[in-house]
């Protein structure tokens, strides 16, 4: 499996560039234990000395050049550093792009955490979205989804003229999507998770995650929505994709 | 024998050992790092294999300290440049002085001769009798002048040889010093990188039991007599067959496999070790493959490709965690884990082991290096990670893959490739780091030639920044060097050079003091603390 990227469609282009909103976010990020590094910093890894929560000296040098322009892109690395193992949340990745398609991902090594029993994954998916929701609500984005490599298609300016058409793996609909779908029709459709955030949005998880055997799938999610699902996100390059007429290398 | 020459034999065991450099000498004798990694780029470009197999003399700690010994090597061999010229003016001094003294000694004689019997030109001294020597055919006055002109040139050029000598002897302990690290910063016994994980994990179909019936039916098939041969007998063959039952599989799945495995021109070896991999995940996926992802697999490949994976991976099934490779190419059949068995393949005799685990942040299992290279004297075995990028994504809405967007790409660079690099160097400490990635993919996508730049010139910058060495294969091909973080090793000390060392400095001493400790003039002659008056 190739990472799990969830993209974060904020209102406005501006925000990219904001410092009020990235400042915002490292807040809400440093009091979830996050430590946020620059990403060429050491890397914290199962036996590394538990660093303190905080923006490092580096990484407040690139927010700056970023923000003065002199950098077209900020990426970030997010270590948890609770010491508590059963509340620790997941590292993961992220940066900004002001002039790029309109999101921000957040990137988490699906080779580092959904791996192994169902249980263990679904453990740390659950851990995830109580970080992907805080952030949400810090940012209030019009639309979160996971993205996948096997297809959805969605960009900024569908999100904009609200056309999504696909339900994804986990999707986080703004107020104004919300509308658009019909609360009523999110709030009853079958769904693994569903939750109301505070500012009008929900959060709609339609199939367990990582389960073998789920017993709510994505399609039926999908058909009591209007929508069609989006491809399998923990697939990435699968050796049929070749250019027509050319033979496979094996 | 002159002083100089006195001089270089004793430093000739010292000077030798460094003369193993001379290739290096004038890269390292700079203070940039860069040039050692100008040096390393052009090694592994010379030679891909380096770059799997790094040597430690040029790359980490070992490569750190050879600049920092050169650097203590270049100021040693500037103050013995120094200390030979000034050595090479005392040996001249010396010269002048013997002739000065032979030659006042044989006009004193000749003197003595002529004034042998008379009362007031008995006792000679330098002053008295300076005019009598005169007269013998000798210049007393400059000459005198310029014997004690010498004789102060001679002291000061003592001193300042003493200075210089100590200085050259604190230089020299500061090389001793250096190489005593630099062999402790060797690899003594480079074992295979360290995998935290302690204990296999046992996948859950080990318990059950074997459906009799099931087996039964294989038995009338005759597989376990029909595959044995070779390293498997037919009791190890009649065990896989049970274990692949007891794993889910029916025996009519396990008969069609193995005939299909046949049909296309795997033999006996080739099958039986397929098989085997099949049921040797004992990585994160313990429980995987299922029976299900395995009768699907062999659905979907065919002919040739088949036969390729099947005999691509009995070749490399003796390497441990092969199996686990297996699982991931039966569980996702993703293009980069057949790009990963490729490789491994052709490089097989130099990898030590294929997906390694280690504990994630939370304390469980995950992935970790896909291909850990052996390591040898003075090299380690790089941690090496393929990818095979199409930079493509699948469009439901049109049916079609799509080429990435910029950003999708500078993303995927930054907050996946990068990230992964800085894992495995916090997990595999010291260790070099390298990012192969599959050229025929590489030199084609994107298919915008000038975006296809754009995205490799990034890659390359991201990933070495990041310290990892990028290559491209087949061929093997070196694109960029990452820099090696500082490995920690315990070797002995090398006892041979410093002792060397210590001798020369011994050697040294013994020629500017005569062994007594303490500088000394030529013998016989006081330096006066002024010289006499001009006549």
């Amino acid at each position: 499996m190739e990472n799990m990227w969830l993209r974060f469609y904020l209102r406005t282009v501006e925000e990219f560039r904001d410092r009020e909103a990235i400042q915002r976010l490292f807040v809400v990020l440093l009091s979830l234990h996050y430590r946020l590094q620059g990403i060429y910093e050491p890397a914290l890894v199962w036996d590394s000395r538990l660093l303190p929560a905080v923006v490092t000296p580096v990484l407040q040098h690139e927010l700056e050049e970023y923000l003065a322009g002199h950098t077209r892109r900020l990426a970030i690395s997010a270590y948890n550093v609770d010491p508590d193992l059963a509340t620790r949340n997941l590292d993961f990745s992220m940066s900004f792009q002001a002039d790029g398609d309109g999101y921000f991902p957040i990137s988490i090594a699906t080779d580092e955490y959904f791996v192994g029993d169902e249980d263990v994954m679904q453990d740390a998916y659950l851990r995830l979205l109580e970080m992907v929701k805080k952030v949400y609500l810090c940012l209030h984005p019009l639309y979160v989804h996971e993205f996948s490599w096997q297809g959805g298609g969605v960009d900024r300016a569908k999100v904009l003229n609200k056309e999504i058409r696909y339900l994804y793996g986990t999707n986080i609909f703004g107020p104004e999507l919300v509308e658009w779908i019909g609360r009523e029709r999110l709030l009853h459709a079958p769904a693994w998770r569903r939750e109301d955030l505070d500012d009008g949005g929900i959060l709609f998880v339609p199939s367990e995650r990582f389960a073998q055997q789920p017993l709510i799938t994505i399609d039926a999610a999908a058909q009591a929505l209007g929508m069609e699902p989006a491809g399998d996100p923990d697939v990435f390059f699968v050796d049929e994709y070749e250019e027509e007429g050319e033979e496979s290398e094996e | 024998m002159s002083a100089l020459d006195t001089l270089i034999n004793w430093l000739a065991p010292f000077l030798d050992p460094m003369n193993g450099f001379p290739n290096y000498a004038d890269e390292i004798n700079t203070i940039h790092n860069g040039s050692l990694q100008k040096f390393r780029e052009q090694q592994y470009k010379l030679d891909p294999n380096q770059a799997l197999q790094q040597n430690v003399i040029i790359s980490g700690s070992f490569a750190n300290n050879i600049q920092m010994t050169g650097d203590d090597f270049t100021k040693t061999a500037a103050d013995l440049s120094e200390f030979i010229n000034e050595a090479n003016k005392l040996a001249e001094v010396s010269e002048d002085f013997a002739e000065a003294v032979g030659k006042i000694m044989a006009a004193l004689e000749e003197a003595g001769a002529q004034l042998e019997g008379e009362e007031a030109l008995t006792e000679i001294t330098a002053d008295v009798d300076i005019a009598a020597v005169a007269e013998g055919g000798f210049n007393p006055i400059a000459d005198v002048l310029g014997l004690i002109l010498t004789i102060v040139d001679g002291a000061l050029l003592i001193n300042t040889l003493k200075n210089l000598a100590q200085e050259i002897q604190t230089d020299i302990k500061h090389l001793q010093q250096d190489l005593a690290v630099l062999a402790n910063s060797a690899v003594p016994d480079p074992g295979p990188a360290p995998q935290p994980i302690q204990d296999p994990r046992t996948p859950g179909w080990m318990n059950k039991p074997v459906d009799q019936a099931q087996l039964q039916e294989l038995n009338t098939l005759g597989w376990d007599t029909k595959l044995a041969g070779g390293p498997y007998t037919g009791q190890d063959v009649q065990a896989i067959l049970e274990n692949l039952l007891r794993m889910g599989l029916s025996a009519s799945d396990i008969n069609t496999i193995i005939t299909q495995m046949q049909a296309v021109g795997c033999n006996n070896e080739q099958i039986v070790a397929f098989l085997k991999g099949l049921l040797s995940s004992d990585g994160a996926y313990p429980n995987s493959p299922t029976p299900q992802s395995i009768t699907k697999w062999f659905n979907d490949h065919k002919g040739k490709s088949l036969y390729n994976i099947v005999a691509q991976y009995a070749a490399i099934a003796g390497i441990q965690g092969a199996g686990r490779l297996l699982e991931r190419i039966i569980a996702t059949n993703n293009t980069g884990y057949y790009y990963e068995l490729k490789w491994i393949y052709e490089h097989r005799d130099m990898v030590a082991r294929i997906e390694d685990i280690a504990p994630n942040r939370l304390g469980n299992p995950s992935q970790a290096g896909d291909v850990i290279m052996k390591s040898k004297q003075y090299a380690l075995g790089a941690v090496v990670d393929t990818k095979s990028l199409a930079w493509m994504v699948y469009d439901k809405e049109t049916e079609k893959y799509r080429p990435m967007t910029e950003q999708e790409m500078l993303s995927f660079i930054s907050d996946k490739l990068v990230p992964q690099v800085k894992r495995d160097e916090s997990l595999y400490r010291g260790y070099p780091i390298v990012y192969v990635f599959d050229s025929s993919k590489w030199n084609s996508y994107p298919a915008d030639a000038a975006l296809r730049k754009q995205i490799q010139q990034e890659l390359i910058k991201q990933l070495t920044t990041a310290g990892a060495t990028v290559m491209t294969s087949p061929p093997d091909q070196v694109l960029g060097v990452g820099q090696t973080p500082q490995p920690t090793t315990s070797a002995g000390p090398n006892e041979t050079l410093p002792q060397m060392l210590e001798n020369g400095v011994d050697g040294l001493r013994k020629v500017l003091t005569g062994g007594s400790g303490t500088p000394q003039l030529p013998p016989g002659q006081i330096p006066p603390l002024e010289l006499p008056p001009a006549s």
